[in-house]
């Protein structure tokens, strides 16, 4: 009777395929956890919505709540997936915290919530659910209020829009959304991305990035550090800046089909159909804005702050 | 069977093997790379899974046809055991 050998490419391959397995199985236990096929009705809650008919109707649960946290941070982190974050200055003593959850069930409003985290001297904000995958349908907006001191906002949020308004000067932001846009009434150091918002922005500092895929960016530059950098860069989108009129940068600005156009007098190291480059003043800073399908134009605006 | 016959019967199972290596290697690789994506995004919603699943099932069918199915194809065995009790009745 012969036995059957198996070679190393079967060894391979069996092991390969049990890891499939086991990844597969894996996620089917994960998926369960979130009740796919039976949470209508193992939830209390949730068969007391089905048999009022409030799913069948969409009736919303909303819920709002405000906390006041004290101390004082240097940094204010927020991060959201499906609201929106609205940062605004004026916050008293502390932090001011009014969020917004909004839910389709009352289980999954009670799936989601705000964690609020100190990490010394950053306050970390966030939006947090529970395991489970049909639970995550809830989402929370934020409306931050800062106090002085705070020199640097951070806000996530997935696919809810962010916005900075009448904070403070001087303090840096890092703005980030997917789906959502962008929008800062102030700010020294500035790095704005979001891949299919428009971002609009006030500046004043020594380094400005904002980048969309398919939104447009319109915003005014009213301060750049002689060793500043400004980078702005859309694909589909147009780019509109108005710049303070001591701008001293060298400019590169390029679109692959639409106008360029500039209101400062430019010293041209080339100029194109689309593209321009070349020295406002002695071209110490560096401005460098592009886009692929869109138009750009850089206007001179009243005062130097 | 013949030589050439077992030859390319030995061939035609190490092709399959071999693909199925092939995708499962892929599988991991690019699972792997939506686990990171996923997580590093920090969505928290762990939407990987649902293409770890279904394309998992893929996987598992080639495992079943490389692994399982090592003597060609469901009609061909059919006929080969067809065959055989031709031979006997002839035999008779």
């Amino acid at each position: 009777m012969s036995r059957t050998r198996f070679s190393p490419t079967d060894i391979v391959g069996i092991t390969l395929g049990a890891l499939v397995a086991l990844i597969v199985v894996g996620s089917v236990v994960f998926i369960a956890q979130g009740r796919l096929f039976a949470f209508r009705f193992s939830i209390p809650e949730m068969r007391g919505f089905w048999e009022n008919g409030e799913i069948a109707s969409g009736d919303a649960q909303s819920e709002e709540n405000d906390q006041q946290v004290a101390g004082s941070f240097s940094t204010v982190e927020v991060r959201n997936v499906a609201g929106s974050i609205v940062v605004t200055g004026g916050g008293g003593a502390g932090i001011g915290v009014h969020s917004v959850k909004k839910a389709p069930t009352r289980a999954a409003m009670d799936n989601v919530r705000v964690q609020i985290d100190r990490q010394g001297d950053r306050l970390v904000i966030e939006e947090k659910h529970e395991p489970g995958f049909l639970m995550r349908s809830g989402s929370i907006s934020f409306e931050i209020s800062i106090p002085q001191g705070v020199k640097r906002i951070e806000a996530r949020s997935v696919s809810g829009s962010v916005t900075v308004r009448d904070v403070e000067p001087g303090i840096d932001q890092a703005l980030t959304s997917i789906s959502g846009s962008i929008s800062t009434s102030r700010a020294r150091d500035l790095e704005a991305s979001t891949t299919s918002g428009s971002i609009a922005f006030v500046f004043a500092g020594r380094q400005l990035d904002a980048r969309s895929i398919s939104g447009s960016i319109q915003g005014e530059i009213q301060g750049l550090d002689r060793s500043g950098e400004a980078n702005l860069r859309t694909v589909s989108g147009s780019v509109r800046v108005g710049a303070f009129a001591g701008l001293d940068a060298t400019v590169s600005l390029h679109s692959l089909s639409g106008p360029v156009s500039c209101d400062f007098p430019v010293a041209l190291s080339e100029q194109r159909n689309n593209r321009l480059q070349g020295k406002i003043g002695g071209g110490a800073a560096r401005v460098d804005i592009g886009t692929t399908s869109g138009a750009i134009s850089v206007t001179r605006i009243g005062a130097e702050r | 069977m013949s030589d050439n016959a077992k030859l390319e019967l030995a061939r035609k199972i190490a092709t399959r093997k071999v693909g199925f290596i092939r995708h499962a290697v892929i599988y991991l690789v690019v699972m792997a790379g939506l686990a990171i994506i996923n997580n590093v995004t920090g969505s928290g919603y762990q939407w990987w899974l649902w293409a770890a699943f279904g394309w998992g099932i893929g996987v598992l069918s080639h495992f079943l046809s490389a692994f399982l199915y090592q003597s060609g194809s469901l009609v061909d065995r059919v006929a080969k055991r067809e065959l055989e009790k031709m031979n006997e009745q002839d035999k008779v």
